[in-house]
């Protein structure tokens, strides 16, 4: 198939797509729903469509995270990166003490399961609050450059 | 939107398929766009003119009027 060059059919082109992409969620979304029903939540997480349908979520939020940036009007500094390290940090502790305190039935023992939660709170948080950082970083550059 | 793509087009003696080569784009994005119902780019824009040797503003101006009174 020959390559699109025509800027029109390039946009025609990404309207299909995003057609095809919400009919294919929906299908997705669907047939999950009918495994909820008919086999329970146990078979719904069991459900290769299930991971499909996080990643695909996950990539959207974060690629979206970049466009609401723009929206907003105020020109806000984002201040040292090592702020959002602290920050992080600190909702991981904070989560790793409950978590500690707290660890449930199916870890060996409380510090394994503190350190599986502080360390999954530190990754979820760091890696959106990095591409705010970064993302109001570089317009406040753009805007003043 | 309104353009003047048809005129500057005739003036060249380029018929729309040789715009459309010319440019890279298909001969029916030159219809649609003299037609006012596909808004090119402003890259796209640019190529046109440069095709028919006008400037943007003989091509592509409008007064404000025209523009704001919502046919376009």
């Amino acid at each position: 198939m020959e390559k699109i060059k025509d800027e029109r059919l390039v946009l025609q082109n990404l309207k299909n797509i995003r057609t095809a992409f919400f009919l294919q969620t929906a299908g997705i979304l669907l047939i999950l729903l009918y495994q909820l029903i008919v086999e329970g939540p146990k078979s719904l997480v069991a459900n290769p469509l299930w991971i499909l349908l996080i990643l695909i979520s996950t990539v959207l939020i974060y690629k979206n995270l970049l466009i609401t940036d723009d929206v907003v009007d105020e020109k806000t500094n984002p201040g040292p990166y090592y702020r959002v390290i602290l920050y992080a940090i600190g909702l991981a502790s904070l989560l790793g003490l409950l978590v500690f305190l707290n660890p449930g039935e199916r870890v060996a023992t409380s510090m394994t399961a503190a350190l599986i939660g502080a360390g999954a709170t530190f990754v979820c948080t760091i890696i959106p609050f990095t591409i705010v950082h970064h993302s109001l970083k570089k317009r406040l550059e753009n805007e003043e450059g | 939107m309104k353009n003047n793509v048809r005129v500057a087009r005739a003036q060249q003696g380029y018929t729309q398929q040789q715009l459309a080569e010319k440019i890279g784009v298909t001969r029916q994005t030159i219809s649609l766009i003299e037609k006012g119902k596909y808004n090119p780019t402003l890259k796209l824009c640019l190529k046109i003119c440069y095709a028919v040797h006008k400037k943007l503003d003989d091509v592509f101006w409008m007064e404000k009027e025209v523009f704001e009174d919502g046919k376009n």
